[in-house]
């Protein structure tokens, strides 16, 4: 049995806000994510997928639960590549030096970095904007640098928070078959969290629905890829997913 | 950056507009000074004034340096207790934002003594130092032969770094702790250590504002050193040449002196000024 990338048992997280008041977001989460696998992760806004993603990388302590993120505790393994939900690259680095970030972090000589950042800009087929500063980019741009930088930081998992959320249909397309060519290549294991079902069914293998604080329901994925999102299969697919959803105790 | 024409176009009158009507209010000044200077006792005529400013270095027959000497004095005083601000406020400002402890340790008493002029320490600090400078340190007692390094006094160096020293440090303080969270959560997820946090994200996104306090601590500093400069006991600086001159009516000294302050004034600002600019260039453009 090989271990799994990704385990989480009992998971919970209650903040505490401004006004002193207890918010549970999280109940008593179990999820295992087996490596290799392209996990997406669906979720009303406010249900706590921002902090699932946040626990996993150790950025923010889990109230109780066990956590383990490749083997170890959240954070002190090696590192994951995290894609936020907000444009998160460094203004005061040009593209390629946000690439060779986590690189450098990791003490790789320069030169060794910057071949491998070029690799993943080229990945995400942003090779030719390795020079230009964050602000000169688009928002699609943005996102494909932020998810080559990930790629940087972290070989073998890989978490997205809505990378494609504020895109138009083309580039949301254009980048998924760009993520998914990558899973393809790569194969790490990625854990992929939007609030859009037609995505989630395009780019998982698996997809669980978070509500309420736990996993209410989960769906394996045996569409064929490449998947073609107008053929009657997809379409079965996608009405059942929505019935689960809608049938799913919040 | 492509420069389309309607751009250009507007950038040259731009241009044209701001050195138009920027250059109004001297030239009304000029002209205000060639009407009176004519006809007044106190203030020179322009030729006067220019004869001293053509020829820095020629002995005046003041109990003074020379115009360019004295300048000299001065502007070394400030660069040295500027350098000194900058290179402890930096560090502790950097510090104070970073570490708590050192935060709770320092903040009281730098919030006490921020408020105090720098120039009220002058007589207690010359009482400390006395006729110590950069000449005796360097020279020991055979100092009275360097006549520029003499006249570099600790004391007077001390209430330049003091100037200077919260501005920097102040800034320092309020970049190194406005510093995106976002930012340190990518770095923290690409497994960085607190340190390198501290070099590759905390420092870089707080260096425009570690510029801006550097700006401000060297105009507050050429402030000082004028105010400072007045003090008896002191014997050199643009400030003494001003009283000096001032004493036996020879007036075309002062102006000149208020000239080189004001010029010095402008150019130190400016450089600092272009360097601002070239670090917090991505700053003004971040959306
Ligand atoms: N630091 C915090 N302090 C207090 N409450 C928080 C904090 N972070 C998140 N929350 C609360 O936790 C809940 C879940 O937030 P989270 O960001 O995880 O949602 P999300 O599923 O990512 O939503 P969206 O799809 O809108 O991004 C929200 O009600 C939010 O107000
Ligand atoms: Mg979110």
């Amino acid at each position: 049995m090989t271990e799994a990338a990704i385990e989480i048992r009992g998971l919970s997280k209650t903040f505490v806000n401004e006004a002193g008041e207890e918010v549970s977001v999280l109940r008593g989460l179990d999820l295992t994510v087996a490596p290799g696998e392209f996990l997406c992760v669906l979720g009303p806004t406010g249900g706590g997928k921002t902090t699932l993603l946040r626990l996993l990388t150790g950025l923010t302590p889990a109230t109780s639960g066990h956590l383990r993120v490749g083997g170890s505790a959240p954070g002190r393994g090696d590192p994951v590549g995290m894609v936020f939900q907000q444009n998160s690259l460094f203004p005061w680095r040009r593209v390629l030096a946000n690439v060779t970030f986590p690189l450098t972090i990791r003490g790789i000589p320069r030169r060794e970095a910057k071949a491998r950042a070029r690799e993943m800009l080229g990945l995400v087929r942003l090779g030719g904007a390795e020079n230009a500063w964050p602000y000169e980019l688009s928002g699609g741009m943005q996102q494909r640098a932020a998810i080559a930088r990930a790629l940087a930081a972290g070989g073998e998992i890989l978490l997205l928070d809505e990378p494609f959320g504020a895109l138009d249909e083309e580039t949301r397309r254009a980048l998924q078959e760009v993520l998914l060519r990558i899973h393809e290549r790569r194969r790490m294991t990625v854990v992929f969290v939007t609030h859009n079902i037609e995505e989630a069914l395009l780019l998982g293998n698996r997809i669980v629905v978070l509500g309420g604080g736990r996993i209410v329901a989960e769906e394996r994925v045996r569409l064929p890829r490449p998947r073609d999102r107008l053929s009657p299969e997809f379409t079965e697919a996608l009405i059942r997913l929505r019935r689960v959803i809608g049938l799913a105790p919040r | 950056m492509s420069g389309s024409g309607t751009t250009r176009t507007s950038t040259v009158r731009g241009v044209a507009r701001k050195f138009v009507l920027g250059a109004l209010p001297p030239l009304l000044v000029l002209l205000a000074w060639v009407h009176f200077g004519s006809r007044s006792a106190v203030i020179p005529s322009i030729p006067e004034v220019a004869r001293v400013l053509a020829h820095p270095f020629a002995e005046p027959d003041l109990d003074s340096l020379s115009l360019g000497t004295s300048t000299l004095v001065s502007l070394l005083r400030v660069l040295i207790g500027f350098g000194l601000a900058a290179a402890t406020a930096v560090p502790l400002g950097i510090l104070v934002g970073r570490v708590r402890i050192v935060r709770e340790i320092f903040s009281p008493i730098v919030e006490m003594a921020r408020p105090i002029c720098p120039v009220a320490w002058l007589p207690l600090l010359i009482v400390i130092f006395g006729r110590m400078s950069v000449g005796t340190l360097l020279h020991g007692e055979a100092s009275w032969r360097h006549e520029l390094t003499s006249q570099l006094g600790v004391a007077m160096i001390v209430v330049i770094w003091w100037g200077a020293f919260f501005p920097i440090f102040v800034n320092t303080v309020h970049g190194v702790t406005h510093v995106k969270t976002l930012y340190q959560e990518v770095a923290k997820t690409c497994g960085a250590s607190r340190g390198l946090i501290l070099l590759h994200v905390v420092l870089p996104a707080a260096l425009p504002s570690i510029v801006a306090g550097l700006r401000i601590g060297m105009g507050t500093g050429w402030m000082v050193i004028v105010a400072a400069e007045f003090f008896p006991g002191t014997r050199s600086g643009l400030a003494y040449m001003i009283t000096t001159a001032d004493e036996v009516g020879r007036h075309e000294y002062v102006f000149a002196c208020i000239l080189v302050i004001g010029l010095l004034g402008v150019l130190l600002n400016a450089v600092l000024g272009r360097l601002e600019d070239r670090v917090g260039r991505w700053q003004a453009r971040e959306r």
